[in-house]
């Protein structure tokens, strides 16, 4: 998996740097690297990727959402997905007395480049358990396809 | 984060810090991983919740004893099919132990789970009432 359209290409597409800046930022709770994407669009997910039978699974923990707050997108073979994890009482937090806040309240952004192509119009997403399930089908011309090797035997 | 003004109810025993989202020990076999948690207040309750996706309400098992409340979940395992080709956070379970002071009724903890947030709510215990002792007199 690769990220797409990364503004840090100096590298091929690897940034030594991203996670650091990252967790730097989290640290310093704004952009201590100002215009990193990363910051600007949102944390990365971590992802799990399966495969069962035709079918693509991408599984990814994003516990505490709401279902409306978590959108999944296909394009050109690239999948995205957005989530929010707000905070439903705002107005209640300021009541609350804090003694330890671990959990991260964020933005979450992440693109995945689909190894196969898929059937569009069949992906389901179902969220449960603080879980993310993804199934995508695998299209049909995706499938595997042997190929003849000629060769030219007249010399 | 407001860990400075700690005089709470409920005490982290000092490895049980969640250092990052994949700090996992080495418990026998499996790997146990620490959830982060939320403690606050609200109202006459104390309320902590904890993330624990993957985890239904009947894998989670909370026990007292000697005051320490302890919260366990075991992870649904991936059915055998599915294959793994790309692996960003193992599956693992969870385990995490809160130390509690006899102000909190251990007798009426409430437990609730909603998309892999357990969220316990702690009530304070009645104080003490005062007592009365009549003196008699022969």
């Amino acid at each position: 998996m690769r990220k797409q359209n990364n503004q840090w290409d100096l590298f091929g597409g690897f940034d030594p740097f991203e996670k650091w800046s990252r967790e730097m930022n989290r640290m310093f709770g704004f952009p201590f690297f100002a215009g990193h994407k990363e910051f600007l669009e949102g944390d990365k997910l971590n992802t799990n990727l399966y495969t069962e039978g035709n079918n693509l699974i991408v599984q990814s923990n994003i516990p505490g959402l709401k279902p409306e707050n978590i959108s999944v997108n296909v394009k050109d073979n690239i999948l995205t997905i957005d989530a929010e994890n707000k905070s439903t009482e705002n107005e209640n937090n300021k009541n609350k007395k804090f003694y330890r806040n671990e959990r991260i309240q964020t933005r979450y952004h992440q693109t995945i480049s689909l190894p196969a192509k898929t059937q569009i119009d069949k992906i389901t997403a179902d969220y449960k358990e603080g879980v993310l399930t993804i199934r995508l089908p695998k299209a049909e011309d995706s499938s595997k396809k042997q190929i003849c090797v000629k060769c030219d035997e007249s010399k | 984060m407001n860990n400075n003004n700690f005089e709470t109810n409920v005490k982290v025993n000092a490895n049980q810090e969640p250092q990052s989202a994949c700090n996992s020990e080495m418990n026998e076999e499996k790997y146990v991983r620490v959830p982060r948690a939320d403690i606050y207040q609200n109202g006459d309750d104390i309320i902590i919740e904890l993330d624990m996706p993957g985890v239904s309400a009947q894998n989670v098992d909370i026990q007292i004893e000697n005051n320490v409340l302890t919260i366990s979940g075991t992870v649904k395992k991936v059915p055998e099919t599915w294959s793994l080709i790309h692996c960003e956070s193992a599956p693992c379970d969870y385990k995490r132990a809160f130390e509690l002071n006899n102000e909190i009724d251990a007798e009426n903890i409430k437990a609730n789970m909603n998309a892999g947030v357990l969220k316990l709510t702690l009530p304070k215990a009645q104080t003490a009432k005062p007592k009365k002792i009549e003196v008699t007199c022969a």
